[in-house]
């Protein structure tokens, strides 16, 4: 991992086209501006892996018809 | 154009049917191209089935036959990526899955949002919502049907329609 030290209103630059630059610093919270191409996801990293795991689980269906059959 | 479903067998369908996932769906990156399948006239669950990999598929469903305390927000960025300049244009659906106990749970926390005249489709990720990503489904409650209709025309034509019989 590089790791840098950013002042509030720095920022770092991720190969040609994505920025992130420290907005805000309060307390323990730090805000990230982040500039990315559209097509080039950002995401906050505990959320999307719970959702990963989620779509993993979700996408391992045994039979379909267990969804079929529940109708009402 | 073919393609193999393990669990569907081969299917026919017409290219004009395929929505691109240009970020894929988290989990399955590698994979942007889908098509939703309705099987035997069902109009509860969908199956959103990958072109390129004949094992991935999920069911998914309205999230408003289910909860009608539901609202979305989506970043001007993410419109941009779909193509849209109004939300209620876009199909919206979540991803469902069931327990060994036959329990039904919802991901209310990234709904999948598609453009069905773009054909473009993304699953995202409402941080700033409180949302569940399993919300376990009670009971159904349907919303109001006239809603519901337009909702569903959106994809008419769309999809393929399967019959096993």
């Amino acid at each position: 991992m590089l790791v840098l030290t950013r002042k509030l209103d720095e920022s770092i630059i991720i190969g040609d086209n994505i920025k992130v630059t420290v907005i805000s610093i309060i307390g323990k919270q730090v805000k990230l501006g982040i500039e990315a191409p559209v097509g080039v996801p950002v995401h906050r990293e505990e959320v999307y892996l719970k959702i990963k795991d989620e779509n993993i689980s979700a996408a391992n269906i045994d039979d379909i018809d267990n969804f079929f059959s529940l109708g009402e | 154009m073919k393609f193999f479903s393990s669990r569907l067998g081969e299917l026919n369908i017409d290219e004009t049917i395929i929505i691109n996932f240009p970020e894929g769906i988290p989990g399955f990156n590698d994979f942007k191209k889908y098509v939703i399948i309705q099987k035997d006239n069902n109009k509860t669950f969908f199956i959103l089935h990958s072109v390129e990999n004949k094992d991935l598929a999920f069911i998914i469903t309205y999230p408003f036959f289910f909860t009608l305390d539901y609202s979305i927000e989506i970043s001007d960025e993410d419109c941009e990526l779909l193509k849209i300049d109004d939300v209620n244009k876009l199909g919206i659906f979540v991803i469902t899955k069931i327990d060994k106990d036959k329990n039904l749970f919802i991901n209310l926390k990234a709904p999948l949002c598609i453009n069905f005249e773009a054909k473009l489709g993304k699953q995202i990720i409402l941080y700033d919502k409180d949302y569940s990503p399993a919300f376990k489904i009670e009971k159904t409650c349907l919303s109001e049907e006239q809603d519901l209709k337009e909702k569903l025309t959106l994809m008419e034509n769309k999809i393929l329609y399967y019959n096993e019989k």
